[in-house]
């Protein structure tokens, strides 16, 4: 059975809406205003620091988890490559997709927030903005790292 | 059973836990520097392999022992390594992660800063190793621990499942 691994590294799970889009859970051309939920029950879950968030099965039957961990990119990327490794994972059927949204003033300003005391709601703010406005990527590479995959087996 | 030891870095105290575990140094002595040195994964790994899982070899029970660093975070490495068990149907008492980080002492700290970090090999490299040096017997007997817990587990339930998801040791502090 084909897996996908999706990885994001900043402290909101990306990878999670990411993973959502490809299940069907979230619609793949806009943002829904569901996605503050989504955002807050993984939250609660504690899903940071390198916790997988079991996501799903896609339409095709792919499994679907997610990994996050903040500003720590390299070092769980490596971690999960490396560990598929040593247990003899067949990378055929394991896709690792990095979700690496484009960097921009609102992402640099709720990563600000975030970090101030007592400006937590205005970085949420931020991040729901910023969010819409990536939106497109993440349910563009998500499909096109697994169509990829797929067209390559 | 897989059995990782991991550290800040993953090229000083875990080389030599490892090393330790795996006879390549010895455990009723303290080597010397050439020794320490001539270990090839000692003081030579580069910060772009944090967070490698690195084999060294292989113990005498059929263990395989592997290296990694994992900076501060050793909650990422036991979080990853739980999640993919699960995930991929991999059982939790093949694997421990064996943190030795609690081991290095600030010379160490110091001296790997500057080897690998800053890239004076020069200063830093001498000063790791005499740190090492210094902590030789306390990172040999975590070792001991290690290997003891190993055999009874093994003693205790052969075939039988037992153990944590990533069973984790840290022969002083939890992972």
């Amino acid at each position: 059975m084909n897996t996908l691994i999706l990885i994001s590294s900043c402290s909101f799970p990306l990878s999670a809406v990411a993973g959502s889009i490809l299940t069907g859970e979230l619609p793949d051309r806009h943002c829904p205003g569901k996605i503050r939920e989504i955002i807050f029950a993984c939250e609660k879950n504690r899903y940071s620091e390198g916790r997988m968030c079991w996501i799903g099965t896609a339409p095709d039957g792919t499994r679907v988890a997610a990994f996050t961990a903040r500003s720590g990119r390299g070092i769980l990327v490596n971690l999960v490559n490396s560990f598929l490794e040593i247990n003899n994972i067949d990378k055929n059927c394991c896709r690792i997709v990095e979700i690496n949204p484009p960097a921009g003033l609102r992402l640099f300003l709720w990563r600000l927030a975030l970090e101030i005391p007592l400006a937590g709601r205005t970085g949420k703010i931020m991040m729901e903005k910023y969010i819409e406005k990536i939106y497109p990527y993440l349910a563009a590479s998500v499909k096109l790292d697994w169509d990829w995959q797929i067209s390559h087996n | 059973m897989k059995i990782i030891y991991h550290c800040f870095g993953g090229t000083h105290s875990s080389v030599t836990a490892a090393c330790i575990h795996l006879g390549l140094l010895p455990r009723d002595r303290v080597p010397g520097c050439r020794e320490l040195l001539d270990q090839k994964l000692f003081d030579r790994r580069e910060m772009s392999d944090i967070g490698k899982i690195t084999f060294v070899g292989r113990d005498g029970l059929g263990n395989e022992v592997y290296v990694v660093g994992r900076r501060n975070r050793p909650k990422l490495l036991c979080n990853v390594a739980e999640g993919l068990s699960v995930l991929f149907g991999i059982k939790h008492e093949n694997l421990m992660l064996v943190d030795v980080s609690s081991y290095v002492s600030p010379s160490m700290r110091a001296g790997g800063f500057m080897s690998r970090r800053m890239g004076l090999v020069a200063i830093g490299r001498p000063l790791v190793t005499w740190g090492t040096i210094r902590n030789y017997r306390r990172l040999a007997a975590a070792v001991e621990k290690v290997l003891s817990e190993i055999t009874r587990t093994r003693e205790k339930a052969p075939g039988k499942k037992e153990g944590n998801a990533a069973a984790s040791i840290t022969p002083e502090a939890a992972c």
